[in-house]
């Protein structure tokens, strides 16, 4: 591919690399960023241990007849499971949010990026045309 | 590929050297967040003439707008144009990876003019930085530069079809264009050295590349992720007896890149992805190669380009010191083991690393846990992994003897690697030793420095040893005011450290060397032939010509006594190590029993270490003389067959012990009776010496292969009359020195050194009876005649014939 830029003038070659490789590499870009977040907030993770305790602490009941002992078990084991659930349910809804924060701004660079020349061209024209009034 | 297409197929990084060129990158980041700002700031000044009003701020605002937004795209571009041809550890199928160009080389080949290919080297930064990293200084390169050389022009380069970078461009540049090549050489860097430097500096700018890249994959990848704590447990009990292993071995400096102890690593992988049983044990005497290769492993983890298994993985070292001696009991200390592996297991994310394997099970042996078989149905588990360490005889002593522990745990013996390997290691600790210190390395030093810390330390493994001596060097360095540190430096460095001389050879001791020879007669009366053979091996082994693998020098030294045999052996080791003290000497009729060999290397069953052991690594630098040979029991022969041929033994604990810096002397007065006859019938000895040799294999001396190994065989023949002169007049000199300390002069006259040759042509003690006369007769004279008061303190002592008899 680097033949396309093989002794094009400089901006011959950026305008083909705007609308070719550029944009290609825009959408990697991208790619990269959500799969960051992904990654960041372990959401895999997070959702196949979403019913785990916190930090897998808790209690093991020794068996047996012994009803306290059962109930404290019980209300450990369950507390530390509904901590679990709900910092994880939060980290992820923090995830999920920062992931469509990025999807709206990654659409809008791209609109940027397909419309530069509209939009580098219409600023120069606006600013002249506030300094000529 | 002509010199022009190779140019072509590396536009893309020639625009972002135009670009840098014409408008520099740090104007261009100043302007872009300068523009960033100020249109902020108009954007804000804008709102006072609301409802719409057309003013200057909103003029201003969208001219910064259009000039953030141009160098914005400007800066994309050139990021993806540096980036074509970068080779990324994660296959990001971002773009450009498939070109074979190489950023190093463009920014050479950007300023190449084709009629002198070689002065971009000496004009763009990354040319000058190989040359630096080669051990040149500016001025020398100025000084090439404007000197008298054939330009190469780029046709006369004969470029590969496939994929040329700044190493392999390099190297055709040296062997194109011979006034370089004449320029290195004059400042001893060779083209070893030269492509090392070059191969360096190109993984550098390589690496700088990645680290800019913080979208990319591999950086963000790096990253820790929230959350995955909450997922997998804490133990308590192991965060008391535990520590994260990064916390104790430094990974961060770790380069996966270089692919050093890739095998290890990968083997390591492959075990520990195993369903059960998946427990590794890393062989290696020492522990700093095991804790390289697990922190590998881990880096890897870290980086997010190990097997999908091992992700979001941690290695937890147990601190077992602190462990055994928290408890006094058995069954708490057992207990408390159990919990341990029981929230491992439960952790989820855990992989268990226990140094030294057999000192966990002895030291907890004393309280009387039986550790192998309270931790044997935790290793056979699927849900734990264990890494543990040993060393060689540990493993073989104590786990190989444990059926319970050696099946569980699959072996893995790291490679023994030699200096080529050991670079790459050093090379990962340089950056941030010359950011700490600032001093700067150059290739050749630490190519060097490597070279001489695997063939002149004794103790220890590489590239620990080469790591070691990065370490000391540094602040001896500094202590010297060097800037950067050269080829020479090391030389200095290690014969300040050790007093062996190695590297360039100085004008003084070339000197000393040339003329060995000489320096060795100043001390040896005669025996010439012994003495060029001597130092002809001598100057092999300085120059490098030698085998490193062996010890330096090895002789067989053959002849009757009191000829020189042990007076060259001494002058050797002054003029070799600087002392004639520098030796180490056995009587090898006293090692020709049963016990013979244990004596030398050792006992293991006593734990007693050998004599020779201990002496040689008390004194690695000095000459071994081995007197009467001959008399030495087989084994003990066999023995030195082994370290004559290796340069290494094995003593009994197991430990190696390296001969490689010894001079080995062995004498031997068999067939001096043959050696007597010949002289009788007045043959030269020089033509005789095969059929000396063959009379000492036929009477079984000695095996022809123990003669062999051997460097050389010397024939010291009996003293002539004039040699016995030359040794009355020496010894005659020594003491009128020791007299003319007490102000007396002694004159030494014709009458008694005829006496003393009379005396010393003793067929059975050669010039040792002159010494013998001299100290029976004329020292004996002489204190009588100062006892007596005869001779007084500013007086002359002159002996008589007559006074002798």
């Amino acid at each position: 591919m680097s033949e396309v830029y093989e002794k094009s003038p400089f901006l011959l070659a950026y305008i083909k690399w705007h609308y070719g490789r550029g944009l290609k590499e825009l959408f990697a870009v991208f790619g990269n960023f959500l799969w960051f977040v992904s990654n960041f907030f372990s959401f895999k993770l997070l959702l196949k241990t979403l019913f785990y305790p916190w930090k897998r602490l808790g209690e093991t009941y020794e068996g047996g007849l012994n009803l306290n002992a059962f109930a404290s078990t019980l209300i450990v084991n369950g507390l530390m499971r509904a901590v679990g659930f709900c910092t994880k349910t939060l980290v992820m809804l923090v995830g999920l949010v920062s992931y469509v924060f990025l999807l709206i701004f990654s659409f809008f660079i791209f609109v940027i990026w397909v419309l530069a020349p509209i939009i580098l061209l219409g600023s120069v024209a606006l600013s002249a045309t506030f300094f000529v009034i | 590929m002509t010199f022009k297409q190779l140019k072509e197929i590396s536009a893309p990084h020639f625009y972002c050297f135009s670009l840098d060129k014409f408008f520099p990158k740090t104007l261009r980041n100043v302007l872009r967040k300068a523009a960033a700002l100020a249109a902020l700031v108009s954007f804000a000044f804008s709102f006072d003439s609301l409802p719409l009003y057309l003013g200057l701020a909103d003029g201003l605002f969208f001219l910064f707008i259009f000039i953030y937004l141009t160098l914005s795209f400007l800066e994309f571009f050139y990021r993806s144009m540096i980036n074509e041809g970068l080779q990324t550890r994660i296959n990001e199928k971002l773009l450009g990876g498939e070109k074979n160009i190489d950023y190093a080389l463009s920014s050479i080949l950007f300023a190449t003019s084709e009629i002198d290919v070689t002065l971009a080297f000496f004009e763009t930064r990354v040319g000058i930085e190989t040359l630096l990293r080669s051990g040149l200084d500016l001025a020398e390169l100025k000084n090439f530069v404007y000197s008298e050389r054939t330009p190469i022009v780029a046709s006369s380069l004969n470029l590969p079809n496939d994929f040329v970078d700044l190493p392999s461009f390099a190297s055709l540049v040296y062997e194109a264009d011979k006034s370089l090549r004449a320029f290195l050489s004059k400042n001893s860097i060779n083209k070893e050295e030269f492509i090392g430097a070059v191969n360096w500096v190109m993984n550098t700018e390589n690496q700088k590349i990645h680290k800019d890249r913080f979208w990319s994959r591999e950086n963000l990848g790096a990253i820790p992720s929230i959350g995955t704590s909450w997922s997998y447990g804490v133990s308590a009990d192991l965060g008391k007896y535990g520590v994260s292993f990064d916390r104790l071995s430094n990974v961060s400096s770790l380069l996966i890149e270089n692919g050093y102890r890739n095998r290890e690593v990968t083997a390591l992988e492959n075990v520990l992805l195993r369903r059960e049983e998946a427990n590794v044990i890393i062989i290696d005497d020492s522990e700093d190669v095991v804790r390289d290769i697990v922190g590998r492993f881990l880096k890897k983890i870290r980086l997010g380009i190990s097997l999908p298994a091992f992700e979001h993985k941690n290695i937890i070292e147990l601190d077992w010191t602190s462990l055994t001696t928290s408890y006094k009991n058995k069954s708490e200390l057992e207990a408390e083991i159990l919990k341990i592996l029981n929230q491992s297991i439960s952790a989820g994310n855990i992989i268990l690393y226990i140094r030294d394997l057999s000192g966990f099970v002895s030291s907890v042996k004393s309280l009387g846990v039986n550790l192998p078989s309270l931790i044997s149905p935790y290793l056979s588990s699927k849900n734990l992994s264990v890494i543990a360490s040993a060393t060689n005889a540990d493993f073989h002593f104590f786990i190989e003897t444990t059926p319970s522990l050696l099946e569980k745990f699959e072996r893995i013996v790291p490679d023994a690697l030699g200096a080529e390997a050991s670079v790459a290691v050093l090379l990962e600790q340089i950056p941030s030793i010359e950011k700490q210190y600032g001093l700067i390395f150059s290739f050749p030093s630490i190519l060097s420095l490597t070279k001489t810390a695997d063939r002149f330390i004794s103790y220890g493994e590489m590239p620990g040893k080469a790591l070691d001596m990065l370490i000391e060097i540094t602040p001896w360095a500094i202590e010297r005011n060097i800037e950067v540190l050269k080829e020479n430096d090391v030389s200095v460095f290690v014969s300040e450290k050790t007093g062996i001389v190695t590297g360039d050879i100085k004008e003084k001791e070339a000197g000393k060397i040339e003329h060995l020879e000489e320096l060795l007669h100043q001390r040896v009366v005669g025996q010439n032939e012994a003495v060029d053979s001597i130092a002809g091996a001598v100057r092999r082994a300085r120059s490098g010509v030698g085998n490193p693998k062996r010890p330096l020098s090895s002789f067989l030294f053959i002849g009757p006594t009191g000829v020189g045999k042990t007076e060259v052996s001494k002058a050797l080791a002054e003029s070799f190590f600087g002392d004639e003290k520098k030796m180490i000497r056995f009587d090898m009729s006293e090692y020709n029993g049963p016990e013979a060999a244990s004596q030398l290397i050792g006992d293991f069953a006593m734990n007693k270490s050998g004599l020779l052991a201990s002496k040689v690594r008390d004194n690695p630098y000095s000459v071994l003389l081995l007197d009467e040979f001959e008399k030495a029991a087989r084994d003990v022969l066999d023995l030195f067959l082994q370290i004559l041929d290796e340069g290494v033994f094995t003593d009994a604990l197991g430990r190696q012990v390296g001969c490689r810096n010894l001079i080995i002397i062995a004498t031997s007065n068999a067939g001096s009776s043959f050696i007597w006859e010949s002289i009788k019938q007045g043959k030269n000895l020089i033509q005789e010496k095969d059929k000396i040799i063959n009379k000492i294999i036929e009477e079984k001396i000695f095996r022809p292969e123990l003669i062999n190994r051997f460097d050389g065989v010397i024939l010291f023949h009996p003293l002539e009359k004039k040699e016995l002169e030359d040794i009355a007049r020496l010894e005659l000199e020594k003491l009128r020195k020791r007299l003319s300390d007490q102000n007396i002069e002694f004159v030494i006259n014709e009458e008694v050194i005829n006496f003393l040759v009379e005396k010393g042509s003793d067929p059975e003690f050669g010039g040792r009876s002159v010494n013998r006369a001299i100290q029976d007769k004329i020292e004996n004279l002489v204190a009588r005649k100062i006892v007596s008061g005869e001779t007084l303190p500013g007086s002359k002592i002159e002996i008589k014939k007559e006074e002798l008899l």
